[in-house]
């Protein structure tokens, strides 16, 4: 798991009609989709933010929802299996 | 004799050797254009006999040698298609064969694998009326989402399959009578698969689902990744999509047609 994921610049995204995403992989030729909770994961993935920060912008947009933390985790795992993020190179 | 093509605006000279001229002209009479001399020509192509082989050459250079005189013809077809494609990577390029109800009020397009059956439903629809766009090679303009006339003769293969003798499998050409001929609006895509039950039935995609079937379809996304995924997504916001499992072709043409009847009791904008 990064520590602070971040987009690999391999990937190209668009938004669905639902507000998902759609994910293509070029390297890998890898087509995924997100839906509109785990588009929003994606979106943080921009090197600033850390694994922590991701979840606690997560809990703060579903406050009610259960789980938040775990189920950002197996997203941001996911897409690191995947080779659609990877860590940003440390803050100097 | 030399014979001037235009394939979306790509114009080849085409010399074919005898015996082999006059069935390559028939294959690709659909886009033979009425223009004196070979000046305007953007590449030249040539098939001709050497050595108990033929060799297809572009530009002078060779590129593939076959066999037989069938083969030396799938090969250039393919060669020319090939090569106007890549000189329009602004169009959406899907694998399959589409075409418009007798109505002419929109287009469907039947995606699927190779010798799934596309042909196959594409022809029990023409026998219902229904004009085709294109065979295995559909393509969409971006902005419009219309679909473009493509009017390649369908492809029917043989057994065989892949071979270095015959990359394209062994192939014979159906060319319909009639053509859509103008440009209309993609407003069905069917991904076609055989059912296990070989019964007819349609199972409408949600956006993920129907997005990256697309897209798997397309020749389109990894030459131009951004530009393929931005289409194909406006695409599917336009047009349903369904997992198509065939059934008999009577069968499913008949499905194909209540489908299209559908995007009728609908006004536009519940369908954009």
């Amino acid at each position: 798991m990064p520590v602070r994921p971040l987009k690999s610049p391999d990937v190209y995204d668009e938004v669905l009609p639902d507000g998902g995403l759609v994910l293509f992989h070029s390297q890998r030729a890898l087509i995924l989709t997100l839906n509109r909770t785990a588009a929003l994961i994606w979106e943080y993935c921009d090197g600033d933010h850390d694994v922590g920060a991701i979840v606690a912008q997560l809990i703060d947009l579903f406050p009610t929802a259960a789980d938040t933390e775990r189920d950002t985790r197996s997203v941001l795992a996911t897409l690191c299996e995947a080779g659609l993020i990877a860590d940003a190179a440390p803050a100097s | 004799m030399t014979t001037l093509y235009d394939l979306l605006g790509y114009r080849v000279a085409v010399t074919v050797s005898d015996p082999a001229d006059r069935a390559c002209r028939s294959v690709l009479a659909n886009f033979a254009i009425d223009a004196p001399g070979v000046g305007a020509a953007a590449q030249s192509y040539s098939v001709i006999r050497a050595d108990d082989r033929w060799h297809v050459e572009a530009g002078g250079r060779r590129l593939h040698s076959v066999a037989d005189e069938r083969a030396a013809i799938a090969t250039l077809e393919w060669q020319l298609v090939s090569d106007a494609l890549k000189n329009r990577p602004d169009l959406f390029h899907v694998h399959g064969a589409a075409l418009a109800p007798p109505q002419l009020d929109g287009a469907v397009v039947l995606a699927g694998a190779a010798g799934v059956g596309k042909t196959t439903l594409a022809r029990a629809l023409m026998d219902r009326g229904f004009l085709p766009f294109s065979d295995d090679v559909t393509l969409v303009d971006p902005l419009s989402l219309e679909l473009q006339p493509f009017p390649r003769a369908f492809h029917l293969r043989e057994t065989g399959g892949d071979t270095p003798e015959s990359p394209r499998g062994s192939v014979t050409y159906f060319q319909p009578l009639h053509w859509a001929r103008a440009p209309l609006p993609v407003k069905l895509i069917l991904f076609l698969s055989r059912g296990a039950e070989r019964e007819v039935r349609a199972v409408l995609l949600g956006p993920a689902d129907a997005a990256s079937s697309l897209l798997r379809h397309s020749g389109s996304l990894a030459a131009a990744p951004a530009h393929a995924l931005a289409v194909a997504v406006r695409i599917i916001a336009q047009a349903p999509c369904h997992r198509f499992e065939l059934g008999s072709p009577e069968a499913s043409a008949a499905l194909v047609e209540l489908l299209c009847a559908g995007w009728r009791s609908r006004p536009l904008e519940a369908i954009a």
